[in-house]
């Protein structure tokens, strides 16, 4: 069998494994198409195999007539893919080039039209024909349609990216070979006299131009011409040398020693040159994929999910260079997908939202793993209109539950996510989920203490309404029962005092009701009075109003005896001994800031010292120790031209040295939980009022079972 | 015995029930709520439920163990702790509700001459 015959039989073969291949698998008319192009390149396989292989002439003839049968198909058959591929409208030279097909064929029937019996014997094996000036018109025609399908597939990659761009080159530069080897076979019809190995370039395109139609996920073209060239030439190596040196020396049997050791160190170093080369070709692939692993263990830290999602985004963008990266967020609230992030041009493209009903939703959640665009059924690829072709999606998900996704835009230098970029996100995207899952539990902390922190202050705002309501009740309780008494008296009175009842004892007994009823009098005012205080107390402190804060002039006394009266009430405390408050000093300055805080700052802090006391009474004093101490809440009020300071100072039990950092934290407390004020809130909003809300300063000293003070800071109000 | 923190319900209870011929013992806490009882043994006690040292219920308690048949009434503003107590089944024979209505106290005194 001749060389030539042998490449003929290999492109039959080959281009019907692919018709196989391409009818089982093929799903769409694109792949039809290539089937019959494939079907073309069959029949040239089968026809050059016989004229390859003719012993005769006129069976050569017939091998070369069937070539061309075959062969006139390919250029229409590959225009043909090449538009549908595109996706462009060109019926009538898609007609034109079948029609010239199909007219050859019918020129066939009459001997000499195409090809003339005139033949030569080549190269010790092939017989070759003249062919004629239709042949050559053919030809032409042939010619003129690959010019058009190159046209076509230029145009087509230089508007696109991605996969559709690799495509196109894969099918450019495998058709290149194709039918620069089906030309030479052509060569010794015009009178160049080249052996035709170029015949198996028909096959080698046939391959690629397949493998580049069907497979979903591509490789970069670089990086596959450079492994089919080292394979070539490694194999090559490995199978010429032992084969040439058995040739020339004639020790088959070291050939075969050779050959063998060749055979096993041949896979690495066909692995260590291919590495080699790719760490150039993919240099950028590499980088980005290696700075995106290294980013992502970082995202775990990061427990705002706003920047979180943004600084995710960003990287890809920067990385990888896409047009754009979007970062969706499940929101199982609302039913939907919520676009979060956006870096790049994705704006008029990417949707805000998509709902769980979306078709595309419904697919994503049936992916676990990266996939490009092209995966997609048509229907999904529909749904999301024509603008949005984005280039990779990232689903992340953490047990089960999708979390969100991120959308992808192709990438700026058009070539394809690779297998690597897939496995470099999917590790993005798994430790994505887990931060996502970090930040949201965050955020509900968050959520959960503010709550309690609001719940917490009502409580505390209840705290302090409870004592005055029981203090309301108190009061109205003492009216009614001064006013039942004066009807019990009045009562008693007429029933004892008959019509008969006169004179000196009469008026004795007169006296005394009067007197008593004065004394319930008396009583009655003194409450009424007492309530009035108490009202406008509330009033002051004004513990239910709008937000905001109201600056305002008042005395510090006021408010400082106000929180003392609440206080005993709170504590029950009848004897003053016990809650012992002394103005030391500054007792009428008058202060500038906002009255509720400043009261509620001052209330919280009194409360902690007569709690530290009682905590010291109660708990670390003993016997004479306890019976001698004398309870201590002192107060000063220092004023200069800038500010003004209030001394809080206790001689209470103290704070411990281990406590001391976190005495301002909330919920921070060492009161034992039995005791109702023991919600640890209070030193937190006193920071929080003065510092946060009157840009003053709060700060205390305190030792161990010396006592405490608490120093307050506040601005004065700025002379005009 | 009338038991409460407030001067002027002592005084005013304490004022109703001497009319009614019985004498009677005030105090303001709990602590000499108890040491009272056991000096005088009254035969009716009226205690309110949240008095200083001692608590109303802890005071009923503590007579309990002196004299399991002394007759205790408390004295509440509150409706819900009046209803928790009676959920409680603690062992009171009454309830008597701030603004307390000196009728009520009188009906309950001479229900048990």
């Amino acid at each position: 069998m001749t060389l030539f015959a042998l490449s003929g039989l290999f492109i039959a073969v080959t281009a019907l494994t692919l018709i196989l291949i391409l009818v089982i698998y093929g799903r769409k008319r694109l792949h039809l198409i290539w089937a019959f192009f494939n079907l073309s390149v069959f029949t040239w396989g089968i026809g050059t195999f016989v004229a390859g292989n003719a012993t005769t002439p006129q069976l050569a003839l017939f091998g070369w007539q069937l070539s061309l049968m075959g062969g006139v198909f390919i250029a229409p058959s590959f225009y043909h893919t090449v538009c549908t591929f595109c996706g462009i409208e060109r019926r009538k030279l898609i007609i034109f080039g079948y029609s010239i097909g199909i007219i050859t064929e019918i020129l066939f029937i009459f001997k000499k039209v195409i090809l003339l019996d005139n033949w030569t014997f080549l190269f010790n094996s092939i017989y070759y024909f003249k062919g004629t000036i239709f042949y050559f018109v053919i030809m032409l025609c042939w010619g003129g349609i690959v010019a058009l399908s190159y046209l076509e597939l230029f145009r087509f990659q230089k508007i696109n990216k991605g996969r559709q761009y690799m495509q196109a080159l894969y099918l450019g530069y495998s058709a290149l070979f194709g039918f620069i080897g089906g030309a030479s076979a052509h060569l010794p019809s015009v009178g160049l006299n080249i052996y035709p190995y170029g015949n198996f370039g028909v096959a080698i395109y046939a391959i690629i131009g397949t493998y580049a139609i069907l497979r979903l996920h591509l490789l970069d073209i670089k990086v596959a011409f450079t492994r089919a060239g080292i394979f070539l030439c490694v194999y090559a190596f490995i199978l010429g040398f032992p084969f040439y040196f058995g040739y020339k020396t004639n020790l088959w049997i070291w050939s075969t020693v050779f050959m063998a050791i060749l055979a096993t160190v041949g896979p690495l170093i066909y692995n260590f040159l291919t590495r080699k080369a790719e760490n150039v070709i993919l240099a950028e692939q590499k980088r980005y994929q290696a700075f995106l692993l290294k980013a992502s263990d970082g995202m775990v830290h990061e427990p705002d999910m706003d920047k979180l999602l943004n600084l995710t985004v960003y990287l890809i963008k920067r990385a990888v260079r896409t047009d754009y990266a979007a970062a969706y967020l499940n929101d199982a609230g609302e039913n939907k997908y919520v676009l979060k992030a956006l870096r790049g041009s994705g704006r008029q493209v990417v949707p805000p939202e998509f709902s769980y009903d979306h078709p595309f939703i419904k697919y994503l959640e049936t992916r676990e793993e990266p996939f490009i665009y092209e995966e997609m059924p048509d229907n999904i690829r529909d749904s999301l209109g024509n603008d949005v072709k984005f280039g990779l999606v990232v689903p992340s998900i953490i047990k089960g539950s999708y979390l969100g996704f991120l959308i992808m835009g192709q990438k700026k230098n058009r070539t394809l996510f690779t297998e690597d970029d897939i496995k470099t996100f999917k590790i993005l995207s798994n430790n994505a989920s887990m931060a996502v899952v970090n930040c949201l539990q965050t955020d509900r902390i968050k959520k959960d203490q503010e709550i309690l922190l609001n719940s917490e202050k009502l409580a505390l705002i209840g705290g302090m309404a409870a004592g005055t309501a029981h203090q309301f009740n108190n009061r109205l309780n003492a009216f009614v029962l001064a006013a039942n008494s004066i009807q019990m008296l009045i009562e008693d009175f007429l029933a004892e005092t008959g019509e008969g009842l006169i004179g000196k004892e009469f008026m004795h007994k007169l006296h005394k009701l009067f007197d008593d009823i004065n004394e319930f009098l008396e009583k009655i005012i003194w409450n009424v009075r007492r309530t009035e205080e108490i009202i406008r107390g509330v009033m002051n402190v004004s513990l239910f109003r709008a937000e905001g804060i109201t600056m305002s002039e008042f005395k510090i006394a006021e408010l400082i005896d106000q929180a003392a009266r609440m206080l005993r009430e709170k504590h029950k405390i009848k004897d003053e001994d016990e809650l012992p408050i002394t103005i030391v000093s500054g007792k009428d300055e008058i202060i500038y800031g906002d009255r509720l805080l400043i009261f509620e700052s001052i209330y919280n802090t009194i409360d902690n010292s007569y709690e530290a006391i009682e905590e010291k009474i109660l708990y670390k004093l003993e016997g004479d120790e306890r019976k001698n101490f004398k309870p201590e809440i002192k107060i000063r009020v220092i004023q200069d031209d800038t500010e003004t300071k209030i001394e809080v100072a206790d001689n209470g039990v103290g704070i411990k040295d281990e406590n001391r950092k976190r005495v301002f934290a909330p919920f921070y407390t060492t009161k034992p939980s039995s005791k109702a004020s023991g919600s640890g809130i209070g030193t937190y909003f006193v920071k929080r009022n003065i510092e946060e809300f009157h840009k003053g300063k709060v700060w205390f000293e305190s030792e161990d079972m010396k006592g405490t003070t608490f120093y307050f800071v506040l601005p004065r109000k700025a002379k005009a | 015995m009338i038991v409460d923190d407030e001067e002027d319900v002592c005084q005013a209870l304490a004022k109703v029930i001497q009319r009614k011929g019985f004498e009677v013992v005030t105090c303001g806490d709990g602590e000499t709520a108890l040491e009272m009882f056991k000096t005088h043994r009254p035969d009716i006690t009226f205690l309110d439920l949240y008095i200083p040292k001692l608590k109303g219920w802890q005071v009923l308690e503590e007579i309990r163990k002196i004299d399991s048949g002394a007759k205790v009434y408390f004295v509440t503003g509150s409706h819900d702790d009046a209803e928790k107590l009676k959920g409680k089944n603690v062992p009171v024979n009454g309830y008597v509700l701030k603004p307390i209505d000196l009728s009520e106290i009188v009906k309950i005194v001479e229900e048990n001459r």
